[in-house]
């Protein structure tokens, strides 16, 4: 155990604080498996934080759809098993595509109720191990509730939304476009991302159909993947680089299978964000998002999500989502950069891991440390996962620390 | 048989056509019509049903479907289900290929309880040989305000098992005589229908005959001493080989003839039957229940071979006992209506999701709404249909997703008018699995 760890916890030493972050690469991996990447992501994490799998007293692993991919991550000994973790708790979470950045949530719960001392967040999703009637999408054909939403895929549920904005106010087609311009173009700058290569308009808008206004170029792949992040209280980083998480909240707002027929649903954008991004802004202080945010990780499962996710994140006006992205404002060198990553479009979407790596990518930002992709002078970011239909959504606060 | 009412008639025709090729392949009119890839015996039944002018007493059905594969008893669960009927019925089923005859015989003796359902789901049997259209009738017995069975007849028969042994590639065998046996044992019938309903046979338009072999029916009428005879034959386009078809066909003459006409059908194979039907008062009410609409949807022959039993309804897992507990809610279409804010819930929640409140009560929701917003799917039904998936804000309260109909003419729009139906969604666990689906506004 190192000194820091023997620290006692005060009153002030409440802020938690991120010392180490990494991701393994994301894509499609035969060579690798779940425990690989974990590895991977984990170790780096480590090294990031100069410090040894010894002094992790506590961990959590973000897998959202186990069943789907061998059972891997259907409990924390699928992280505690390939790093030896044995005799701390480990705790697995899932919440949908928002499963990693609740795991960061609860690790951040644990630290300030002074239930561990160095806590380490694992996502994990190994996706690309089984064909097609093995995948996300057919698993959600084959499996779920035996008659309500039957018809229903990822794709459809917000095609659903865009079909409705289309109605009320205005085609977002140039803005899902935009999107997938933007992200890809960030994704050709990101050695981890899945795909990175840039897309033309043509090839955006001339992708073959998934569900009504969405084409396969506005929707983003299923990946394999894992991200890590390392833990502490301020008062124990000693010394090291930090960056606090400000705020992190989580919001359920929704029915899983019953999403589409709540009448709160104005398939507009989601509740869930609107109220996590409300909790969370309210714990780091902020007022005005779109000010007080230098950079930030969305939810762009489908290039219209990030369209609506501007509007619900407070970034700008409900239905002034197109010209956020049409105007650059959410571009390179625009006001508020959004998925420099190249966010789930370019880096691929391994659903447990995606939250975790909004938090690396973040945390990467206002340390500075994001190379071609850096946003001058980011000190705060945030970091937003929607899961499920619009079910729930995790938000996150994280600014960096002097010195860092 | 003593004398059987029919009070109301409930007549549905679906909208699927043929590819010419096809059509031509099989022998079929280009103008017939046919169930869609998600429609069977039960919504088939469902929609006639729902076609019904007066409110369902029945307890109990009598049924004369093709089933493929699905238990009789799944069509009266899921009926009842949807609350069609008031309380608890019984049910008689009868073969599919039941001759019209028995069918109302057996409903004669069943009373003004029942309700008589003949389906003609020809592809089921074989889709190669599938010359006529597919329909639904619904039947509810009481008063004879529309039409009366009159009498009924039944003999013994063998014409069809001497027109088996002839040779249709070699032409007609001339040894046999099957028309002559035919008009022989069809005047047999038909002489004692007069016979037994003397007063209703004065004003006889004719005869529809169901016999295996092609007749020229005129030549029989002139036999008969009637002004038509019309043969439904598997080479014909109408009136059609099944039980719906041949009734349709003959209320669709008593409609058009008016109050106090009669039409006699004629079954003759093995065994020989018949039933005279007269026109009753309110006859004029069916002028509008046979309109064919134009196609809405046509098959290819691959999808028509195939039809609900495509690939991509690749048996996904289901729960016998969570549809067992929800069943009741979803299909009759019972959600939850907040005692506080009056928020009306669908599925049924023990919760208001608007105030949070507990304290709810069951609400029986509209079938009819406003399209909110859709979706059209390439990926679900893929490779073989695109689902269009629609969330409907229902009149009255509460909300509604799921699938649209197959057989659209157009994709339903943001705003547009629109009921729910009852549709086949997949066979999942070895079960045909029924929800509602989304189809226009009457």
């Amino acid at each position: 155990m190192t000194d820091m760890l023997t620290l006692a916890v005060t009153e002030d030493s409440e802020d938690i604080v991120v010392i180490g972050a990494a991701s393994s690469k994301f894509g499609e991996f035969f060579d690798l498996g779940y425990e690989d990447l974990v590895r991977e992501a984990t170790f780096a994490a480590l090294a990031d934080a100069q410090l040894s799998l010894d002094d992790i007293d506590a961990a959590w692993l973000g897998t959202a759809f186990s069943y789907t991919y061998s059972d891997q991550g259907n409990a924390g000994t699928s992280l505690a098993e390939p790093l030896g973790l044995h005799g701390i708790p480990v705790t697995r979470v899932a919440a949908y595509c928002a499963s990693g950045l609740d795991a960061i949530r609860q690790a951040t719960m644990a630290l300030r109720a002074g239930a561990c001392d160095v806590a380490l967040v694992v996502g994990a999703e190994k996706m690309r191990d089984v064909g097609p009637r093995g995948s996300l999408v057919m698993q959600h054909v084959d499996r779920g509730h035996p008659i309500i939403s039957k018809g229903r895929t990822a794709p459809g549920m917000f095609g659903l939304v865009a079909e409705r904005y289309n109605a009320v106010y205005g085609s977002p087609r140039d803005a899902m476009t935009a999107v997938a311009m933007k992200n890809h173009q960030y994704g050709s700058l990101n050695p981890r991302a899945h795909f990175q290569k840039p897309v033309t308009v043509d090839q955006v808008e001339k992708a073959p159909r998934l569900s009504g206004l969405i084409g396969l170029l506005d929707a983003c792949p299923t990946t394999d993947g894992a991200s890590a992040v390392v833990l502490t209280r301020a008062s124990n980083a000693g010394g090291r680089r930090t960056a606090t998480i400000r705020g992190v909240a989580m919001s359920n707002d929704m029915g899983y299978f019953t999403a589409q027929y709540s009448s709160r649903f104005d398939f507009l954008g989601f509740e869930s964000t609107r109220s996590a991004a409300n909790l969370a802004y309210a714990q780091a202080g902020i007022t005005d998002p779109f000010h007080e945010i230098d950079v930030a990780e969305v939810h762009d499962c489908f290039t219209i999500t990030e369209v609506v996710n501007y509007e619900d994140l407070g970034f700008c006006e409900r239905g002034e989502g197109r010209e956020f992205v049409t105007g650059g404002v959410s571009g390179p060198g625009g006001e508020l950069p959004v998925n420099t990553s190249g966010g789930l479009k370019a880096c691929g979407h391994p659903i447990g891991a995606t939250g975790v790596r909004m938090m690396v990518d973040v945390v990467d930002q206002v340390w500075g440390r994001a190379g071609d992709r850096q946003v001058v002078g980011a000190r705060t970011g945030l970091a937003h996962a929607l899961g499920g239909p619009g079910s729930l959504a995790c938000v996150a606060i994280v600014s960096a620390n002097e010195g860092s | 048989m003593k004398r059987l009412g029919i009070a109301d008639v409930g007549i549905y025709q679906p909208r699927y056509g043929l590819e010419p090729s096809v059509a031509s392949s099989i022998g079929a009119g280009a103008t017939l019509r046919f169930a869609a890839p998600d429609e069977d015996s039960l919504t088939m039944s469902w929609e006639a049903l729902n076609r019904l002018n007066q409110p369902l007493d029945a307890n109990e059905i009598i049924l004369a479907a093709p089933m493929d594969g699905l238990e009789p008893r799944a069509l009266s669960a899921h009926l009842r289900g949807t609350g069609m009927f008031p309380g608890p019925t019984t049910m008689t089923t009868l073969h599919p290929q039941s001759e019209l005859a028995e069918f109302l015989h057996v409903a004669s003796r069943a009373g003004k309880n029942a309700v008589g359902l003949l389906v003609d789901r020809i592809r089921e049997r074989d889709p190669l040989n599938a010359p006529t259209g597919d329909r639904a009738i619904a039947l509810s017995f009481g008063q004879p305000r529309l039409v009366e069975v009159a009498a009924h007849v039944s003999l013994p028969g063998l014409t069809y098992d001497r027109w088996q042994e002839s040779d249709e590639r070699a032409g007609r065998d001339p040894r046999f005589v099957e028309d002559r046996l035919i008009a022989h044992e069809g005047k047999d019938v038909l002489d004692l229908l007069r016979k037994e309903a003397p007063e209703n046979s004065q004003e006889m338009l004719g005869a529809v005959v169901t016999v295996g072999t092609k007749l020229k029916g005129a030549s029989i009428a002139q036999r008969w001493d009637i002004p038509n005879v019309w043969i439904a034959n598997p080479a014909a386009t109408e009136p059609g080989d099944g039980s719906a078809s041949q009734l349709i066909f003959a209320l669709q003459q008593l409609a058009t003839a008016g109050p106090g006409s009669s039409v006699a059908l004629i079954n003759l194979g093995w065994g020989a039957s018949g039933v005279l039907l007269v026109a009753g008062p309110s006859i004029a009410e069916l002028a509008e229940a046979f309109t064919t609409s134009e196609p809405t949807g046509t098959y290819n022959m691959r999808t028509w071979l195939h039809g609900h039993r495509s690939p991509y309804t690749a048996n996904p897992w289901t729960s016998g006992s969570e549809l067992s507990r929800e069943a009741a809610d979803l299909l009759g279409l019972v959600g939850s209506q907040c005692i506080a804010c009056r928020n009306v819930i669908f599925p049924a929640s023990k919760v208001c999701e608007h105030c949070g409140a507990f304290d709810l009560n069951p609400i029986s929701l509209n079938r009819t709404g406003t399209v909110i917003t859709h979706s059209i799917d390439e990926l679900y039904g893929a490779p073989d249909t695109t689902v269009q998936m629609v969330v409907v804000r229902l009149d009255h309260g509460g909300q509604f997703y799921g699938q649209a109909v197959q057989g659209l003419p157009t994709w339903l729009e943001i705003n547009q008018p629109c009921q729910l139906a009852l549709r086949r969604l997949h066979t999942g666990s070895g079960l045909p699995h029924y929800y509602w689906k989304v189809d226009t506004h009457d």
